[in-house]
């Protein structure tokens, strides 16, 4: 009995812990939080500043996070790191994933799509034109 | 009298048990870091350990080897149930770009460590020339 009542203590506790609001951040993100049962699996830009033309889709690369019960969250969503896994030189745009059932599982994954070194040499972007770009 | 002296200790035992859970609750609804950023992934109550795209605007941004990193600034805080916090140290940009002899900045990103929303460190990485 004591063993039930204390668990079902702490199994409120971890509720209130995922509902207290963490949800995700960006600057465009649809409504995946207005709900306490929620399943969400969205996709949505990060960069909104786009440059006409300068998007090439044939190379993408992600990083991911994932956070259970909203008690532990671990992961490396950096640009590098999703770079760095699809082969990408160079970023020409970023997207972000978002995947939610009831808040116990929640993973979050940055989307990279961009050149690769030799792309980008192929179409005449060079390191110091990408620099000056990115300014 | 036996009854008095059973009853005694069990409503101890529940007032504590209540604490331990309102205990528990408040350390967890402080565990939701409360800082700003304009990307933010899901994060624990418990362990947070993540990093996440400061930069959001990309044009032909080099990655990978031209660039270098340079990340030493923290900002550390202790926050004691949401209701006491303390932070100190310096995460910007500018700093950490001239201390890296960084002069062209192609991007940033930022990486959180938090246990229990009570001890955190916030880290910014600066990527450049």
């Amino acid at each position: 009995m004591k063993t039930l009542r204390t668990c079902s203590l702490l199994s409120i506790a971890a509720v209130l812990a995922a509902l207290t609001g963490c949800g995700i951040r960006a600057p465009v993100v649809p409504p995946v939080d207005g709900a306490w049962v929620n399943l969400s699996a969205v996709t949505f830009p990060v960069d909104t500043d786009f440059q006409p033309g300068a998007l090439s889709t044939r190379r993408e690369g992600r990083a991911e996070s994932m956070s259970i019960l909203g008690l532990v969250a671990l992961g490396e969503t950096g640009i590098a790191r999703a770079a760095e896994n699809g082969g990408i030189a160079v970023v020409q745009h970023v997207d972000a994933s978002y995947f939610n059932v009831l808040f116990v599982y929640q993973r979050y994954e940055t989307i990279v799509w961009g050149l690769s070194a030799e792309e980008a040499a192929a179409a005449g972007i060079t390191k110091d034109q990408a620099v000056a770009s990115a300014k | 009298m036996i009854q008095g002296e059973h009853t005694m200790p069990r409503k101890l035992g529940v007032g504590i048990r209540a604490l331990l859970a309102a205990g528990a609750v408040m350390v967890f609804s402080s565990g939701c870091l409360s800082y700003r950023a304009p990307v933010k992934p899901p994060l624990g109550a418990i362990y947070t350990e993540i990093k996440a795209p400061l930069t959001v605007n990309f044009h032909n941004t080099p990655v990978g080897a031209p660039n270098k990193k340079y990340s030493q600034k923290y900002t550390r805080y202790l926050n004691i149930f949401g209701y006491v916090s303390v932070a100190w140290d310096e995460a910007a940009i500018g700093e950490i770009a001239r201390e890296g002899g960084i002069t062209e900045i192609a991007y940033a990103d930022y990486q959180v460590k938090s246990i229990l929303g009570i001890y955190g460190e916030f880290q910014i990485n600066v990527y450049g020339n």
